[in-house]
């Protein structure tokens, strides 16, 4: 089909349909409202909780198999230097935020602004 | 502002930056859903979804065709989507072009009738092929291209532009009386 043909000529004179004026406004409307009814999800998961739960209780129970919360037993005492605890303490904060701010990057959706 | 720079742009959130990929492409997209449900109304319902998919479905976008190409096929998979579900509720009745059919006499040569007289030719052909010969013509698609768009067979394609065209042809040349159709056997 040739450069010359006539139907080719036809329709690039008669041009596209046009769409409504507002479409772009009513396009752009559309995004933000999908964006602000999208239901933000939990930063942690209902499974993560319940498994941290059972993780808790495990460590509680598992040296002592039966006994209660109340009956705790002893924990295993692990001596250590104020220094080091300061340290550890400043680590697992580190980890802890690392973690927090990682997920929360991952989460984000890539279109902020409309 | 260019293609490649709007992409950009919009996939870094920019929102002005698809408005210009809007206002760029929205009458050709919105050709392609009207098309394919011959109904303004829908059309302009589907066309507005195929942005907004577009949009969130941008990041899919790797390049490896046109800006448009892409455009057009989710325009046409919205459309064909939305005849699907129109056809198993309420029937639309098709839309036949605006304004009666046009009475071409002698003068018949004014653009506005013979964008009556194309709007009708099309009006006649079967969706799919009112489709496919639109994006050839219109939108400037290649086989390849209205494949991807599509979903067609190369050899399905070029079976349905030859036989559009042909028919178009055969209305127009009873609607249009002039020597622009007399290169046709050329």
């Amino acid at each position: 089909m040739n450069q010359n043909d006539p139907l080719r000529d036809l329709f690039l004179e008669a041009g596209p349909a046009q769409a409504a004026a507002g479409l772009e406004a009513a396009v752009l409307a559309q995004l933000a409202m999908e964006r602000v009814s999208t239901p933000e999800k939990a930063l942690i998961p209902r499974w993560a909780w319940i498994i941290a739960g059972v993780c808790w209780l495990a460590l509680i129970f598992l040296p002592h198999p039966g006994a209660f919360p109340w009956e705790m037993p002893t924990l295993p005492h692990v001596s250590m230097t104020n220094g080091m605890r300061w340290t550890l303490g400043a680590l697992a904060c580190g980890v802890l935020l690392f973690a927090v701010d990682s997920m929360l990057q991952m989460r984000a959706t890539r279109f902020r602004s409309y | 502002m260019n293609e490649a720079e709007a992409i950009t742009r919009c996939l870094l959130g920019d929102a002005q930056a698809y408005g210009w990929v809007m206002r760029e492409y929205k009458h050709l997209v919105h050709t392609v859903s009207l098309r394919v449900l011959r109904h303004r109304e829908d059309a302009e319902e589907a066309t507005q979804d195929a942005f907004v998919k577009a949009f969130q479905n941008l990041h899919a976008f790797q390049g490896g065709s046109r800006l448009s190409t892409w455009l057009y096929s989710i325009a046409y998979r919205t459309a064909v989507s939305k005849l699907r579900t129109r056809r198993k509720g309420e029937v639309s009745p098709e839309e036949l072009p605006q304004g009666a059919l046009p009475h071409m006499d002698s003068d018949a040569t004014e653009a506005v009738d013979r964008k009556r007289a194309l709007d009708h030719a099309i009006a006649e052909l079967p969706q799919e092929d009112a489709t496919v010969i639109t994006l050839f013509y219109l939108h400037e698609q290649s086989v390849e291209e209205i494949v991807t768009i599509t979903g067609l067979t190369a050899s399905n394609v070029k079976v349905k532009l030859h036989r559009s065209r042909k028919r178009m042809l055969d209305t127009l040349q009873g609607l249009l009386k002039t020597e622009l159709w007399t290169i046709r056997e050329q």
